[in-house]
């Protein structure tokens, strides 16, 4: 009974330690890379600029014509959506759940990375003040769960839907 | 009774489950790199690689003053060295180990320390085209990155640089 009574504390406090986490000083940088024209590089940043007020960023740049560099010019404007603390969190509580164990045993898989014609590079960032990680993926969508990469697509699933982008042209 | 009797299976589970992920992790296909910036002249940047090739297992050194002056020369090196498996395994456990949330401190931004002895260091391991990539710097001193810095500590070892001296008391080795 006593030991019963110290796992109910011992629940109670790791429930309490996740509901007051404070990630404010969080910034979790999205960026996706393919080969397609319209959506050759996208980046998104969560972030959070006033107290309480927390924003996603997305920026869209298109695939670089060289012989013709107006392309450049023909970008969509830079986009800032303004997010709830609840997402916020909810994506930085998911992010800090990445296990570098998992993610390294899936990476020596060999026999489930895909390399084709139809690439999709993801970077993912978590950064704080003088710090950061960086995960740099390979076509996470190709056997992902062989991959130990499940975590890893559902936070990418998870701010593109934020970001009301339709996360199925990178993600199938 | 019964609670306890949950409680261990699902301990036992979880045991398991992580013993399982270990077991494919194949270091020999680890490629892990050490970055070190600083604002010294001598070894003002450094580039520790370590890798197997041909089941030779070697660490490449690059070194580079500030810049080309006769001072600084002697700390322009590029060599290679031959290291034991054992070591090199013993690192890429240690990365693996490694966890995230140790790495991110949550700090209020006035608690942080920040101080003006510039050294900015990035751990990364890469294996085929992924990678992950750890950078930190300034507030070196934090607990928090002892397990970083005993990576880094254990690279600088096998490189024969005189650490302490370049690097301060927390990446030294001898």
């Amino acid at each position: 009974m006593k030991l019963l009574k110290i796992l109910l504390l011992l629940l109670f406090v790791f429930v309490c330690s996740s509901c007051f986490a404070q990630y404010e000083l969080l910034q979790i940088n999205l960026e996706i890379q393919t080969l397609k024209e319209e959506n050759n590089h996208i980046r998104f940043s969560l972030y959070q600029e006033h107290p309480d007020t927390f924003f996603l960023g997305i920026k869209r740049n298109p695939a670089l014509n060289f012989k013709d560099y107006t392309t450049w010019l023909k970008r969509d404007a830079d986009t800032i959506i303004i997010i709830s603390k609840d997402n916020f969190n909810k994506i930085a509580e998911l992010s800090l759940r990445l296990s570098n164990l998992s993610i390294i045993s899936g990476m020596c898989k060999t026999d489930y990375i895909l390399i084709n014609n139809d690439n999709v590079a993801v970077n993912f960032e978590i950064s704080e003040p003088y710090s950061k990680i960086s995960y740099n993926i390979w076509n996470p969508n190709y056997n992902t769960k062989e991959r130990n990469l499940d975590t890893f697509v559902d936070i990418c699933k998870k701010i593109l839907l934020l970001a009301e982008s339709d996360y199925k042209i990178f993600f199938r | 009774m019964q609670v306890i009797r949950i409680l261990f299976l699902l301990l036992v589970s979880i045991i398991s489950s992580a013993q399982n992920n270990c077991e494919n992790i194949q270091y020999d296909l680890m490629r892990i790199n050490l970055s070190i910036k600083t604002l010294k002249n001598t070894y003002n940047t450094i580039n520790v690689d370590l890798y197997q090739q041909n089941s030779i297992y070697l660490v490449e050194l690059k070194s580079r003053p500030i810049n080309n002056d006769a001072r600084w020369i002697k700390s322009k090196i590029d060599t290679v060295y031959v290291i034991n498996k054992n070591v090199f395994n013993k690192i890429c456990k240690m990365f693996t180990d490694l966890s995230l949330e140790q790495f991110l401190n949550m700090k209020e931004l006035k608690d942080l320390k920040i101080t003006n002895d510039g050294i900015a260091c990035e751990l990364k391991v890469s294996i085929l085209q992924n990678s992950i990539k750890y950078s930190f710097g300034w507030d070196i001193d934090e607990k928090r990155l002892e397990p970083f810095l005993d990576i880094c500590k254990e690279i600088m070892c096998l490189t024969k640089l005189n650490s302490k001296k370049n690097f301060g008391k927390r990446i030294k080795c001898y």
